[in-house]
This record gives C-alpha cells, sequence and structure tokens, in this order.
C-alpha cells in the first residue's frame, strides 16, 4: 500500500480529504504511482503530468522521506518507508508561497505562527528547514489555513521569518 | 417570472449572479473552484442548467467543469486537448517557428441545438469539439491546416482561439477569432476554413492589409442577421455586411478605437456597445474614466453612457469576454472589469449599477435570460 497526500487543490478536484491510499504490485515508482493514481481517480488526468508529454507539470513536486524525488528518473524504485507506507508520498506544489529549503538540517520540535496566532505546535520532524516547515503546515493545519506564510518557533528558540 | 442569471469567470474562480427582471436585487453564489483562473463559463441555449467551465491554472494545467443544475454543482468532464496529427510549428515573438503547445481554454461556446455538444477555443490556437458533454475533445484541424498556421504569431496574451460565432440560420456556419492571427470562417461545419480579413487595415504588422496577421479582440453578431459582424480589432471597430467577406471600419467619434469587448442589443441588431481603452500597453480607461460608447446606427456615430459609472480615478480594464446583454424587454447589458466590479445597466446603457464590486480581476461575463 502507498499513501499519498495531494494539494488542497487536487484533493478538491478528486473529492478527497487527506491521504489515500493505493494498492500496488511489486517495487512502485512515481511512474506507477501516478498511473494508479490516476486510474483511481481520473479527473486527476493531466493535472500532475501532462496527457500527451506524461512529464511532470513543472510546479508539481514529488516529496517523500524528507527527499525531493522529483527529479529522478519516473521509473526509479520509490524509497522502502513509502513502500511500506511508512512514508507517504506527497504531491505537492512548488515552493512559489511556500518556504523555500535551507541546507541547513536539524530534528526540532517547532510552532507555526500566522496571523499573529499559534496555529501549530508539537511536530517533532527532522528534516532540512524548508521541508520541515512545508510539511508540518500541510499536515498539522493545511496551507488553507494559514493566512500568511508563517513564522516557524524552532524548540531551541531560534525565530525565522519567512 | 423572466429572471437572469450572470455567469462570471475571474482570476480566482467563477461566481454565479441572479436576479429577477428587475435587476436590482441579487444573490451571489461563489467562488466555485477558488483559486483556479476561470477564463470562460457559459450555458447552454437548449438546457440552460447545462453550465461549462474552463478551470485552468499554472500548477495543474487544464479542467473543464460542466453543471447540470444552472452552476449549484459541477462535475470534471474531460481535460485532453490533444492536436490533430503531427502539430507542426507556428511563429514565435521572434519569428521563429515555435510548436503548437496547448496551454488552456480561453472559451466555450455551447451548440444551439444540443447541450452535449460544445465548442472550445483554446491556446495555442486551436477549435476542438465535444459531442458527448465535454468528456472528449476532437480538434477541428482544417482550422490549422488550411495553409497559413505556420505563420500566425501569439499576440500579447499569447496564440489564442477567443472567439466562437455560431450561425443560428446555418448550423455548417460558424465564424471564429485569433489573436494574432485574424477572422476565419467555415461553412461546411468546420472541415475547411477560410480567412475572413478583408478590410482590415493593421499598420503594425509588415503587410497592413495581409490576409492573416491581424490581431482581433472580439467578433459579436445578432442572431436575426446572421450576416452581419462587428469586430473590436486592436485599433479599430469594424462592421462586415456580407458574413466577413468584406469589412469597414465604424470606428466614427470614438474617443480611441482601441478595446476588447464589443456586443450587440438583443432586439437592435443596429444598437452595439463597446468600451474604449487607452493603448499601447496602458490598457485602461482615458482620462480615469470609465465609459461604455452605444451606437444605434451600427457603428460610426457614438454616444457616451456614464450614468452610474465612476468619472474620475478608474483604471481598470474590459477584457474581451467581459461584456454580454439579456433578452429582457427591457435589454440588460453586462460588463465586469480587471478591478472586479460587474455592472449592469437593466435600461440598455442608459444608466449603470455595479451588482458586485469586489470580485477578483473579471475574466468573462455570459448572461442566462431564465423562464
Amino acid at each position: 500500500m502507498i499513501r499519498v497526500l495531494l494539494p488542497q487543490h487536487l484533493q478538491t478536484l478528486a473529492g478527497v480529504r487527506g491521504e489515500v491510499t493505493l494498492e500496488m504490485q511489486g517495487r512502485p515508482t512515481p511512474c506507477a504511482v501516478l498511473d494508479a493514481l490516476e486510474a483511481r481517480y481520473p479527473m486527476l488526468r493531466g493535472t500532475i503530468r501532462d496527457h500527451v508529454t506524461r512529464q511532470r507539470r513543472p510546479f508539481v513536486r514529488f516529496f517523500a522521506c524528507q527527499e525531493d524525488l522529483s527529479h529522478q528518473p519516473p521509473d526509479t524504485p520509490l524509497p522502502e518507508a513509502v513502500v511500506t507506507a511508512a512514508e507517504p508520498i506527497f504531491d505537492h506544489r512548488g515552493h512559489c508561497g511556500r518556504l523555500a529549503p535551507n541546507p541547513e538540517s536539524f530534528t526540532t520540535e517547532l510552532s507555526i505562527i500566522s496571523g499573529g496566532e499559534q496555529v501549530a505546535a508539537g511536530a517533532e520532524m527532522r528534516g532540512n528547514y524548508g521541508f520541515v516547515a512545508n510539511f508540518a503546515a500541510e499536515r498539522l493545519v493545511g496551507w488553507n489555513s494559514i493566512r500568511s506564510l508563517p513564522t516557524i518557533l524552532l524548540k531551541e528558540g531560534s525565530t525565522r521569518e519567512n | 417570472m423572466s429572471r437572469v442569471r450572470v455567469l462570471v469567470g475571474t482570476h480566482k474562480g467563477a461566481f454565479v449572479l441572479t436576479s429577477d427582471a428587475k435587476r436590482q436585487q441579487w444573490d451571489i453564489a461563489g467562488p466555485h473552484f477558488a483559486g483556479w483562473e476561470i477564463y470562460h463559463l457559459k450555458g447552454s441555449p437548449v438546457d440552460p442548467n447545462r453550465l461549462y467551465a474552463s478551470q485552468s491554472g499554472g500548477w495543474f494545467g487544464q479542467m473543464i467543469q460542466r453543471s447540470n443544475d444552472g452552476g449549484k454543482t459541477w462535475e470534471p468532464a474531460g481535460n485532453e486537448f490533444a492536436y490533430d496529427g503531427v502539430p507542426g510549428t507556428h511563429q514565435w515573438y521572434d519569428g521563429t517557428p515555435h510548436p503548437w503547445e496547448f496551454k488552456r481554454v480561453w472559451h466555450l461556446e455551447p451548440s444551439l441545438t444540443d447541450p452535449d455538444t460544445v465548442y472550445a477555443g483554446v491556446e495555442d490556437a486551436a477549435l476542438f469539439r465535444s459531442t458527448d458533454g465535454g468528456q472528449k475533445w476532437q480538434e477541428l484541424s482544417g482550422l490549422r491546416g488550411h495553409g497559413s498556421g505556420p505563420n500566425w504569431q501569439p499576440g500579447a496574451g499569447g496564440l489564442c482561439l477567443h472567439t466562437i460565432v455560431l450561425d443560428p440560420s446555418d448550423p455548417e456556419r460558424i465564424f471564429i477569432a485569433i489573436s494574432a492571427a485574424g477572422a476565419f470562417r467555415t461553412t461546411d461545419g468546420g472541415k475547411t476554413w477560410q480567412p475572413i480579413n478583408r478590410g482590415l487595415i493593421s499598420e503594425t504588422i509588415p503587410d497592413p492589409t495581409a490576409e492573416v496577421g491581424h490581431c482581433v479582440h472580439r467578433i459579436a453578431m445578432h442572431p436575426s442577421r446572421p450576416g452581419v459582424l462587428f469586430m473590436q480589432k486592436h485599433w479599430d471597430v469594424m462592421r462586415s455586411d456580407d458574413a466577413g467577406d468584406s469589412w469597414r471600419e465604424v470606428s466614427g467619434n470614438l474617443p480611441t478605437d482601441f478595446g476588447f469587448t464589443i456586443d450587440v442589443h438583443a432586439h437592435e441588431p443596429e444598437t452595439i456597445y463597446v468600451v474604449p481603452i487607452k493603448s499601447d500597453s496602458e490598457h485602461y480607461p482615458l482620462d480615469g474614466k470609465l465609459r461604455v460608447y452605444r451606437s444605434r446606427t451600427g457603428g460610426d456615430e457614438w454616444e457616451t453612457l456614464t450614468k452610474g459609472l465612476p468619472q474620475s480615478d478608474c483604471y481598470v480594464n474590459v477584457l474581451r469576454d467581459a461584456m454580454a446583454v439579456d433578452s429582457l424587454d427591457s435589454c440588460g447589458v453586462y460588463f465586469g472589469t480587471t478591478g472586479g466590479q460587474v455592472y449592469v445597466s437593466a435600461d440598455a446603457g442608459d444608466s449603470w449599477n455595479p451588482i458586485v464590486r469586489d470580485l477578483p480581476a473579471v475574466l468573462s461575463v455570459e448572461v442566462q435570460t431564465l423562464q
């Protein structure tokens, strides 16, 4: 079983909320996941990759296990943690309106402040700054709940504005 | 009792505005498809509850949405627009060949006789047709294939097929317009096409009277006189009395003959409306005054309509698909602006009122008159 977390607009289009799960045979690849996803949700055809060229739309990115898989060949086997459903794979929007990755990597507990309010807290995560923030925003509250680009408060007390 | 339903496509979603025949009190529904660009939505003349919408965006490409209940609920239809055969090339901005690539649907035109048949004008310019309610799309490739396609060049908004006019007297005759290739006509249901640009003069292209290459912004027709066409070209308001075989300029006393939209009164085939816009590049009303111009003589002689419209500090644009008329006894005229206002005139343009003031930028306005 593969867990896929679609961006909010594609969740709306597909009529789903949160993660979707796909039963896959063999060692799945991003291409196979997309095939299965489009078979289950035909309305998504053409939205993640072009109908004709089958190329990923430029702003759509695939993240899993704190890695950006977008630029790997589409027939590259997915990480073990995705195959075992320990981790989801994300069909993500790109970084416009999001937080750019920062090369610094850390393990932290964080809070997300948006519009002067704490909208999420307590997620312990590992990864670089941008990924952790994106992950937390998506998983904990959903990007649509965030009224402005958030301030991330790291456990050790440092503050980063974005 | 008659009522009207106004379909508004915006930069960030679709809105459905409804009112009774007085057109004074309005219900606003939306946004539908929030966050997506809705280039156009339009209802079937045969089944007014059947609506089609073009939903697109830079992130996830093109969707077609369909409603069977007048816009209350929607379902995704087909979104595969594959060019017929080898697409070939058109000219790019710098004159070099550029592969034909589908980008978005600019305009949807439902059939006058069949609610499941709908035409789509797309960028890069081509005409598609669906006969199954928008599930599958087939290009009418005779348009691109008639010979001049490799010479077509995009306008500032892209190489877009934005106007589709169906002839109510002859289902085989269709008029389309492309920026910046010009106007074309088929008389065999879309198999073959010919350019209909004789009389157009565009000083900004190498041959001002070329057969193709004109930046036509919009064509309008009154259904009772399908041989008479009105055109807002990039510059110049034009008229044809022979179904496009020839055109003559009717800009007359307009303060500027640049603009995007043009439409015809529902009951007076010689009464037409335009919104002059300052250009090049500014694309807002002259002197900050939003003015509609009406001609009751089919062009040449124009009167200014300003009552109820902002007459100072107004710097919005009115795009090509953003004007429409209803067919109530007192013809209603509607237009939307890039500032998010939708205006209505219930007295054929004499006076105007805003229905809404603060929508996202309005891309298209269509009206349905319902019984």
